[in-house]
């Protein structure tokens, strides 16, 4: 099977809206080093953080989070 | 304490983590030296009797700030759930293990030891006890970091 890697464009998503780290934290209930930490895919967020993530942005969570090839 | 700031809060369970640490580490490290080598110099043993007492004082201290710090928390029940989001958890658990695994490796250790020298359940008891939460809060600092 071939090994692949959870990547994502929040930080892009997050600029294009004109929203702060802390701000998108703020609206999704969880702390700036949490974001902080998922646009740098140093943690994997669960499906229910993802999904809060896509609500907030307002983009499909595909769009936010994709699987590439390691 | 600004109870509404989930960043000055984050920042004050960081600090008060790192003074838990210095104060048990003082406390417990001096006390198990002063048992486990009772031929030691008299300076050095009231050296290490003052470090211990220091130690035991960061150590109380932390424990009034943390009690006033989860009183905070129990007022403002969205701030609790920010700082215990699922990051903090995640980091949390992996810390209990990283205990868990060092306190493995000190059973394996002193296992070894008591095969050569004598070895006292006191000691054996205080190294276990000072690895385990030592281990278990450097661990949660780290993986803490951002």
């Amino acid at each position: 099977m071939q090994n692949e890697r959870l990547t994502n464009t929040l930080r892009l998503h997050r600029a294009r809206l004109g929203i702060t780290q802390e701000e998108l934290a703020e609206r999704i209930g969880v702390s700036r080093k949490t974001i902080n930490t998922i646009e740098r895919e140093r943690f994997v967020p669960s499906t229910v953080l993802a999904l809060k993530l896509s609500r907030a942005l307002g983009v499909p969570v595909e769009e936010i989070f994709r699987l590439e090839p390691q | 304490m600004n109870a509404k700031n989930p960043e000055l809060m984050g920042s004050a369970r960081r600090r008060l983590l790192v003074q838990a640490l210095v104060g048990f580490g003082l406390w417990q490290i001096s006390n198990l030296i002063l048992y486990a080598a009772p031929g030691l110099a008299h300076p050095a043993r009231v050296v290490l009797r003052l470090l211990g007492v220091a130690g035991a004082g960061i150590w109380v201290v932390q424990t009034f700030k943390n009690t006033s710090f989860l009183k905070a928390l129990k007022r403002d029940p969205a701030l609790a759930q920010t700082l215990n989001d699922e990051r903090y958890q995640q980091a949390r658990t992996r810390a209990f293990a990283a205990g868990y695994f060092a306190l493995l490796v000190t059973a394996g250790l002193l296992l070894l030891w008591s095969l050569a020298f004598p070895l006292p359940g006191r000691i054996a008891a205080q190294c276990f006890l000072i690895v385990a939460v030592c281990s278990a809060m450097i661990a949660l600092l780290i993986y803490d970091r951002e």
